[in-house]
């Protein structure tokens, strides 16, 4: 007997069963079908699973041709658009509008608008993968693309955080990747020159407090916080409520304020927010610099103390604060406007003063925007022009930080694409960047005025810095 | 790609198949037997390289020393270390009373059909995804300890001694709550295991209650072994529903219960995402750290289920 029946007989017998001869068909049947049906099914599988057609080169070539036209016509474009906002505000949307499309009708084989440059990509899908802090808004940026595209093309992005972004986008795993921070110089000198980098959206970070006796409820007024003032509480120099340091802030609250220990909450994951409001603390505050520095998890003086609290994600941050009285915690703006009502019942979102023009801002989206806008014309100022796509955006953001005017805590999150897809190395090259340039010229132009609430469009300077290197990606 | 995926499972599986069948029995056993292990040591060599530039530039001071600073690239596990064990010690002190109370309520005193019933909504407790532990302890459980750790100081003149809901005692007291199900499950299926005859004997030699429950107990004390073990492995290797309720303070080693801290899982869990250059070295480390920490506790608890268990 061979062996498969030997040991399907040992188990009929234990079971008490009549054995098996090897006459009896009954198993080489049911394993043959088996067989079959995988065979069969792999086979099914493969051929609706298989490889999208190829794309021709005469695309390439349309492509190609059409970058220099392209250039050309938005430089005019973004001229007339500087001379409407002169003008009348509320009427620049339509007028630009018009202005790009007489442009496209009066130049119909140029690639220059966004219609044309959908038109010009192969339908299909676009992977990203990076920060979570953007992903609600590429979440919602992806549903609005797709339908603009009449669900051609679709966006897939994956929230795995700014560091996997990164190494993703640099092990080629996607087309695109989103991140907080900018390349950090690590990476940044792996992939030196052959990348973009650019904001594709910004946001902003409130300082949180939950100190009953002074809820805006309450008294109808929000507690005043400078750089420094943030800066020891975080380090554990002031410890208490009712610090003179803080009294000195707020005069009409200075009565109120309890004598009660500070709790000081922190993320206790890697994040971008606190990365951002470690980098403002370090520009804003030397002492601050000295001692713990910037990045994505810090080495919280408070936490030395064992006074420090960590929350999990803004989510695990917000719900700290509000179950702690008498704490403070930075949360993404985002988080807090969605529960404003909440905040002012136990506390409130502090007024942060920017040191450079000693007048204290609340976090609303036009202050951030223009705190941005100054950091750029401060940068600009400093190095004779606008920061490059392809240089090392940490030195920018150390611009952009601790701006001359403006709401002081802004946050920016990158999109990382490479210059040339086929020189990296990428399958049907030619199609991942046509779609790609579709996607982020729709991102930094249509999806700027779709920005849900809690996120902060980017200032028309800053945006046109993504447009321009968009436009040179290359197949 | 599904077809391609489906096709390298589909042949290796029946290849396996068909050699397992070809092979003589004893040998086919041995072979799958032998592929955890392989695993296993894969898993343990695969951690040990990616830790190995950590602990060439950090040395033994990773262990015992306590920084987490990523901007200065200087990383101390003692915090962790410390945070691991405590926490897996007051889970297993929780759970253990609440697992054996649990399995002996449920085989002696529960009638047939609500046994039934209690004993399935056990094991579906056991089976809950822990996240949903994670969300009760930081918006329930962190909160009620709160309240009654400062209810109870407060009555003694201590004042408030613990400042906020998270803490490495809500951690445990979390922990212990989710490893209850799996101790419980362990033990009940031993003490349903003792002889009929052994139980009969306890009686007619006069047994009480608790004393015939007692000496039940002894009777499957390799199950209430293992049961304590299994928990502990799950207690330490945690991660989701501790990182949110820990409080994630990496740098200050503390075996105060009341204030916050971490775990090495819990670590694991809220570094990595964002992680880079020496930062993913030295997790790889915590990890291989914890590996090593696990089979320690395991060998022991191999070591005393030998001597005692039967």
């Amino acid at each position: 007997m061979r062996p498969p029946l030997n040991i399907a007989n040992r188990f009929l017998q234990y079971r008490h069963l009549p054995p098996m001869s090897s006459k009896n068909t009954t198993m080489w049947v049911i394993i043959a079908v088996v067989v079959v049906v995988a065979i069969v099914a792999a086979v099914l599988a493969m051929q609706s699973g298989g490889p999208s057609p190829p794309t021709t080169p005469t695309q390439t070539v349309t492509q190609t041709v059409t970058h220099t036209t392209a250039q050309t016509v938005t430089q005019t474009v973004t001229a007339t658009q500087t001379a409407t906002q002169t003008t009348v505000q509320t009427v620049t949307q339509t007028t630009v509008q018009t202005v790009t499309q007489t442009v496209t009708a009066t130049q119909p084989q140029s690639g220059s608008s966004l219609q044309d440059l959908i038109k010009a990509a192969p339908g299909g899908t676009i992977y990203g993968a990076g920060a979570t802090f953007p992903l609600p808004q590429l979440q919602a940026w992806a549903d609005a693309f797709n339908k603009y595209t009449g669900g051609k093309l679709s966006v897939d992005y994956q929230g795995v955080g700014s560091g996997a972004g990164q190494t993703n986008f640099l092990d080629k795993k996607v087309d695109f990747a989103g991140s907080d921070i900018p390349m950090t110089e690590a990476n940044f000198q792996k992939a030196k020159g052959r990348f973009y980098q650019f904001p594709e959206l910004a946001g902003s970070i409130v300082i949180a407090y939950n100190v009953p006796e002074i809820a805006y409820q309450k008294t109808g007024k929000y507690l005043n916080l400078t750089a420094e003032v943030i800066a020891l509480i975080y380090m554990g120099n002031i410890t208490q409520w009712c610090d003179p340091r803080i009294k000195a802030l707020n005069p009409a609250l200075a009565n109120e304020l309890p004598c009660k220990n500070i709790a000081v909450v922190h993320r206790s994951d890697g994040s971008g927010t606190t990365a951002y409001f470690t980098l403002w603390l370090s520009k804003a505050y030397k002492p601050w610099n000295q001692t713990v520095s910037w990045g994505l998890t810090v080495a919280w003086p408070v936490d030395k103390l064992g006074t420090g609290l960590g929350g999990k994600g803004n989510p695990g941050v917000a719900q700290l604060v509000e179950q702690t009285p008498y704490s403070i915690g930075y949360i993404e703006y985002a988080y807090y406007v969605l529960n404003k009502g909440k905040y002012d019942s136990f506390g409130g979102a502090a007024l942060v003063r920017n040191d450079n023009d000693g007048k204290y801002y609340n976090a609303d989206p036009q202050y951030v925007q223009m705190g941005l806008a100054a950091g750029l014309d401060r940068y600009k100022a400093k190095y004779g022009a606008y920061p490059a796509p392809d240089a090392d955006w940490n030195v920018v953001i150390q611009e952009l930080s601790n701006p001359p005017k403006g709401y002081p805590l802004a946050a920016l999150t990158f999109t990382l694409v490479y210059k040339n897809y086929t020189a990296e190395g990428y399958a049907d090259a030619a199609a991942r960047a046509a779609r790609l340039k579709a996607w982020l010229t729709w991102v930094l132009t249509e999806g700027q005025k779709q920005v849900i609430e809690g996120y902060v469009p980017l200032p028309p300077e800053l945006a046109e810095i993504g447009l321009k290197a968009v436009q040179s990606i290359k197949p | 790609m599904l077809g391609v995926a489906l096709i390298i499972f589909g042949l290796s599986y029946i290849a396996a198949v068909a050699a397992l069948l070809a092979l003589r029995f004893r040998v086919g056993m041995r072979l799958v037997g032998a592929v955890p292990l392989v695993l296993l040591a894969l898993m343990l060599g695969l951690f040990g390289l990616y830790a190995a530039p950590a602990f060439a530039r950090y040395g033994p001071g990773l262990v015992v020393s306590a920084e987490w600073n990523p901007p200065r690239e200087a990383y101390g596990l003692l915090p962790a270390l410390l945070g691991t064990l405590l926490t897996s010690a007051v889970a297993i002190a929780i759970a253990v009373p609440l697992a054996l109370s649990a399995a002996v309520a449920l085989n002696e005193f529960l009638p047939g059909l609500l046994r039934e019933v209690v004993g399935s909504l056990m094991d579906l407790t056991a089976a809950m995804p822990t996240v949903i532990y994670g969300l009760w302890g930081l918006f329930t459980l962190g909160p009620f300890l709160q309240r009654l750790i400062n209810g109870v100081s407060s009555l003694l003149g201590l004042g408030v001694r613990m400042e906020a809901p998270v803490s490495l005692l809500t951690a445990g007291v979390l922990l212990g709550v989710v490893i209850t199900p799996y101790i419980a499950a362990i033990v009940r299926e031993g003490y349903a295991l003792i002889p009929k005859a052994i139980e009969e004997a306890i009686y007619a030699v006069g047994a009480t209650r608790l004393e015939a429950v007692l000496l039940k107990l002894r009777y499957a004390r390799g199950y209430v072994l293992g049961g304590l073990f299994l928990g502990l492995g799950r207690a330490m290797g945690e991660t989701v529903a501790v990182a949110m309720v820990v409080g994630g303070d990496y740098v200050h080693p503390t075996l105060n219960l009341l204030s916050p801290g971490i775990t090495i899982s819990s670590l694991i869990a809220l570094q990595f995402p964002e992680s880079s250059g020496y930062t993913i070295s030295v997790l790889f480390a915590a990890a291989f750290l914890l590996a090593a920490v696990g089979l320690g506790l395991n060998a022991i608890g191999v070591y005393l289920i030998r001597r005692w268990g039967t």
